[in-house]
């Protein structure tokens, strides 16, 4: 039991009518990186914000640490770290402040803030802002001001809520460099993302969830195995022809996906690319290998890169 | 009590929201950000109350014979004491307050952390009677360098002004919890405070008022802090005095109570 950090069993929470996680079954194990993927308003925020303890939990059970999430959330907050979706820095400290003043809250003394604020200060690259107002940071630096304020009470769990949204290439690379290292440290990592490239960077497993439920679970690997096969076929089709070749298809009893301008076949290691082609006379065709976004397409049909 | 459908179980049983290691932390967070002002706020707390006194003190007193045996200047110093100590916890938990609930979302980030809503609570009501008490500290100064005062009665005064200043800092949060927007502490303080301090025995004697005025007053919190000041810095140790100081428990009791649930129900999601 001892390897399992989250727990969560028949999870719900409803705003008013509209049921926004609905009954999540989970595991997440101590040393990994789980990912949560799924368009806007699929619940995985709300998902995460029950586990870090500031989302009330309506119905279902829900362990972190050992702990009872609904019971002991002040203890469970003692030991984790979180980011925001939005920074919540304080604006109305410096750079430096906004570690101090946020490590008193976890009753850490002022000496020992001091030394480890100014050890994340250095690594996060932010040691020579140390006097700036937050409100004058980049973007990128408010996010890596944040992930450091997380790590202030050195917790065993991180919980990150879309870490990267609107940061540029390399200030995305710096993060996700960082995140492996604390990974690298068998400490637990929960994130939310939309970007596929980063479930797969960083993530060990990943769940991805639509309308508050999760619809698939397991290692980026097996997702793309299970839900698209190998390798993909995108044949690119004028809109009124696709109904025709899609019947043709069908009858033939490959698995494929018609979208407004194309169809998007996933091989079986049976299927030959060839024989495809003789049945849809495309100049377009893009043969490559199936993606974590094929997965998402087959299984929410909405494309994640939106 | 209605709530209880929309937020089932989060209801308070407690009546006074909870101690906590975390209201320190608040308070002393709000006392940093203070720091980087300090200097300036110091000037004005001075100021003001230099300003007051030797305006309507001095100045519309000079047209004033006596108020019941008394100078003018004797009849208003302690209104002046008592609305200082009130009003300034009140801007300090309507405005500032506000923008930490939404804007900054600092109450959010806060309940990240082990620090919960009733030691945020705690916290911002203490910092806000801090506050308030500091400017009382500074009108007192002020009072004594002109001569207005010469007891050492102004030191247990200080325990009912610390008293009005929590109240003052609770009945602004509890206008906060009501607010859609910065416009409505317009109402807050044209519709409540300002008619407040000045009908609460402030500037005049409320008793050449209709009685109907009179008994309305009462239901407000300042004119008992008034009452109770007054009392006590003329030496006075009549019933008045102790009811006074009951009524102003009271209020405490009942605002950061009612406080309490509307703050937590904003904050708890």
């Amino acid at each position: 039991m001892n390897h399992i950090t989250i727990e969560a069993k028949g999870l719900t929470k409803k705003f008013g009518d509209k049921t926004v996680v609905n009954k999540i079954d989970l595991e997440i194990y101590k040393g990994e990186c789980f990912g949560l993927l799924g368009p806007n308003g699929a619940g995985k925020s709300t998902t995460l914000r029950m586990m870090y303890g500031i989302s009330h939990i309506q119905q279902g059970e829900l362990f972190v640490l050992g702990m009872n999430a609904k019971t002991h959330a002040r203890d469970v907050k003692t030991r984790i770290g979180v980011v925001p979706q939005n920074d919540g820095l304080d604006v109305d400290f410096s750079v430096l402040d906004n570690l101090l003043v946020y490590a008193s809250y976890f009753q850490i003394n002022f000496g020992t803030a001091l030394e480890r604020a100014r050890h994340l200060l250095r690594i996060m690259k932010l040691d020579d802002v140390w006097q700036s107002p937050v409100e004058q940071l980049s973007g990128g630096m408010k996010r890596r001001l944040t992930i450091a304020r997380s790590m202030i009470n050195q917790p065993d769990l991180l919980f990150l809520d879309e870490p990267t949204t609107g940061l540029d290439p390399q200030a995305r690379a710096f993060i996700w460099d960082l995140l492996r290292k604390f990974k690298a440290d068998e400490k637990t990592l929960v994130l939310t993302t939309h970007y596929m490239e980063e479930a797969e960077q960083l993530c060990d497993r990943i769940g991805i969830m639509d309308r508050g439920s999760i619809i698939a679970l397991g290692t980026p690997a097996e997702l793309i195995l299970r839900h698209a096969g190998k390798q993909v076929l995108e044949i690119g089709l004028k809109p009124e022809d696709i109904p025709y070749f899609s019947r043709k298809l069908t009858q033939d009893q490959y698995e494929f996906l018609p979208l407004e301008n194309k169809i998007m076949l996933f091989l079986k290691d049976t299927n030959k690319p060839e024989k495809i082609m003789n049945i849809i006379p495309s100049q377009e065709i893009v043969f490559r290998p199936a993606s974590l976004n094929d997965v998402f397409l087959r299984l929410a049909g909405y494309d994640l890169k939106d | 009590m209605n709530s209880a459908t929309r937020i089932p179980t989060t209801l308070p049983e407690r009546t006074l929201p909870k101690w906590g290691h975390g209201v320190k932390s608040v308070w002393r967070r709000n006392f940093l950000h203070f720091r980087y002002t300090f200097w300036v706020t110091l000037c004005w707390i001075f100021i003001e109350p230099l300003l007051f006194l030797l305006a309507i003190g001095y100045g519309i007193g000079n047209f004033v014979s006596d108020i019941n045996g008394k100078g003018y200047i004797d009849f208003y110093f302690p209104a002046l004491l008592t609305v200082t100590a009130f009003s300034v916890p009140f801007f300090e938990s309507t405005y500032n307050y506000y923008s930490k609930l939404t804007y900054q979302k600092t109450y959010q980030t806060i309940l990240m952390t082990p620090v919960g809503v009733s030691e945020i609570l705690w916290g911002e009501l203490l910092w806000g009677a801090s506050k308030g008490l500091l400017s009382c500290f500074a009108v007192s100064i002020v009072a004594r360098v002109l001569n207005i005062y010469h007891s050492w009665l102004i030191f247990p005064v200080f325990m009912i002004l610390a008293l009005i200043a929590f109240l003052g800092a609770a009945s602004g949060l509890l206008f906060t919890t009501f607010a859609k927007n910065y416009d409505f502490f317009n109402y807050a303080i044209s519709g409540f405070l300002l008619p407040m301090t000045f009908f609460s025995d402030t500037y005049f004697p409320i008793n050449q008022f209709p009685s109907a005025l009179q008994i309305i007053i009462h239901f407000f919190p300042l004119i008992h802090g008034v009452k109770a000041v007054r009392l006590l810095l003329d030496g006075t140790s009549s019933p008045t005095l102790y009811l006074s100081i009951l009524v102003l428990l009271v209020f405490a009791f009942g605002l950061t109570r009612w406080a309490y649930v509307r703050f937590r129900r904003l904050t708890e999601h």
